[in-house]
């Protein structure tokens, strides 16, 4: 009986921990996802996420917790997605929301902003799969294997993606070259 | 890993090199395929460039993707909830919630896979039972309607024999003759007409509609079709030609004459149904000269009322592919005028 005290806590103190780590990464990757026209749906995600993570038995999931929980919000997002259709806008809102903080030389900003501008809208505008692994793997900093556990694809075809995705953006933000 | 990233750096213009150069350049490679670049590098200076370049572009849009806007913790509400649900983990309440949920899980997988098999079951239930169907070959070659019996087969090789004896290629000229002759034949206009039909019958029941059974009875078993067209007469045998099925079967009285080639038009129905024990297709005779070569062969014993169910003339055959006794009193038999003329033993 103790044991099994010991070991709901031991449980407990884990997916705190967890939870404690991962809830602005899971936030942000889920207001990428879904779009900012409604914040709260960002945190529904990531909220269902940790619900669920409550009710898998641990043993099962710890070992690739990270992967897990991106992979869960990621499968809630898309049936919001479905459901409503608000994927679509994801773009747009990225492209319009962002704000540069690189703005200490006035000449600077103004090129900045320029800059940034493109490439937001470059990352707006690309291949969805694309675009996802570029949010995991540069925006949420998870290794090739994570993005491939959370995306269901082979750790080669992630890496594909990744170059591909970053090779567009370097000929967008250097057209001449 | 280190092994095939060997063999694709080898050939410095791959697709896949561009990839491994991105991760090496994003330090996602291990530490044997990280040698590999590295050593490739030496060889290939022109791709520290390259590597430069995209750590750059994958700074700047860590950059970028690191000014987006969002809140950085949950509200109050759903970190309440979050807490309580983190607080009841493990606990025997949960446990048996995970585990209902997944017995559950395993009976709607179970329930899809049986949807699944028993779809996939009815489908080949129904591909089996439309592949056994019976077809017009499988008629006429099992004939599982009329079987002979071996007295029966005996008397109709018999009779064959004796129709070679007496010179079939003969009475197939014969037969041709009147054919050309029979004007009736030929017109539509004749056709199911009963009671011209039944008059040319009269007339075709001349000794030119020579059967080659031995007796009414072996005729009518002999091939349905033979005695079916006895009482018809050209009329039958060309209306049911014309509708192809039922050709053969109403072309039988003239039995091995088709042989000659002087079969019934309708060729699928005369190979189907037309092509009783003796060759007694090719009443069709009467109508044209195509389609009967293959009729005159033994032993496809078919009444073609089972296959069409059509009446000729108003006469059926029972289940049994028998005809009424007042169409098989009729029957027409060679043999028993050749045992009258003494020309049989």
């Amino acid at each position: 009986m103790a044991s099994e005290e010991q070991t709901q806590s031991e449980d407990s103190r884990w997916l705190q921990t967890v939870f404690d780590r991962l809830e602005k990464p899971l936030l942000s990757y889920c207001g990428r996802l879904i779009g900012l026209s409604d914040p709260g749906l960002a945190q529904d995600c990531v909220q269902e996420a940790f619900v669920r993570l409550c009710k898998a038995p641990r043993a099962q999931v710890e070992s690739y917790v990270d992967a897990w929980l991106f992979k869960t919000c990621r499968n809630i997002a898309m049936d919001i997605h479905r459901k409503e259709s608000r994927m679509a806008k994801q773009s747009h809102e990225i492209a319009t929301t962002v704000t540069s903080s690189r703005e200490a030389d006035p000449h600077d900003a103004v090129v900045d902003r320029e800059q940034n501008k493109t490439l937001q809208e470059c990352i707006g505008s690309l291949p969805a799969l694309e675009k996802e692994a570029v949010l995991l793997r540069l925006g949420q900093g998870l290794s090739y294997k994570q993005i491939s556990q959370v995306m269901d694809l082979s750790v080669s075809h992630v890496g594909v993606l990744l170059h591909q995705a970053l090779g567009r953006l370097r000929s967008s933000m250097n057209p001449g070259n | 890993m280190a092994d095939r990233n060997k063999n694709e750096f080898e050939d410095t213009h791959t697709p896949i090199e561009g990839w491994y150069l991105t991760a090496y350049a994003l330090g996602e490679l291990d530490e044997a395929s990280r040698k590999l670049v590295e050593a490739w590098l030496t060889k290939h200076p022109e791709g520290h460039q390259e590597i430069e370049a995209i750590r750059q572009t994958a700074s700047s849009v860590e950059r970028e993707l690191g000014n987006f806007p969002v809140s950085t913790r949950l509200d109050a509400a759903r970190s309440i909830k979050i807490k309580e649900a983190i607080s009841l983990a493990g606990t025997p309440s949960v446990k048996a919630a995970m585990s209902e949920d997944r017995v559950e899980t395993k009976r709607r997988r179970l329930r899809i896979l049986l949807a699944i098999t028993s779809g996939l079951a009815a489908g080949l239930a129904g591909f089996a039972f439309w592949s056994s169907r019976p077809t017009l070959n499988h008629f006429a070659f099992q004939g599982p309607f009329l079987e002979l019996s071996e007295a029966n087969r005996e008397r109709i090789n018999e009779a064959v024999t004796e129709t070679e004896e007496f010179g079939i290629l003969k009475e197939g000229e014969e037969l041709n003759r009147l054919t050309d002759e029979s004007s009736v034949a030929s017109d539509p206009s004749l056709l199911n007409r009963e009671d011209q039909s039944t008059e040319l019958a009269k007339k075709q029941t001349l000794p030119e509609l020579k059967g080659l059974a031995k007796d009414k009875q072996l005729s009518a078993a002999a091939g349905a079709s033979h005695a079916n067209a006895l009482p018809a007469g050209p009329i039958a045998s060309y209306s049911r030609g014309g509708q192809g099925i039922g050709g053969g079967g109403s072309g039988g009285p003239t039995g091995g004459k088709a042989a000659l080639g002087t079969g019934l038009g309708g060729g699928l129905g005369a190979a189907g149904l037309g092509a009783p024990g003796l060759g007694s297709a090719g009443y069709g005779g009467d109508i044209g000269e195509s389609g009967s070569e293959g009729m005159s062969q033994r032993g496809l014993v078919m009444p073609s009322s089972r296959l069409g169910g059509m009446p000729i003339d108003g006469l059926k055959q029972n289940s049994l592919g028998e005809f009424p006794d007042e169409l098989r009193n009729n029957v027409p038999s060679r043999f028993k005028q050749l045992q009258d003329q003494g020309r049989m033993s």
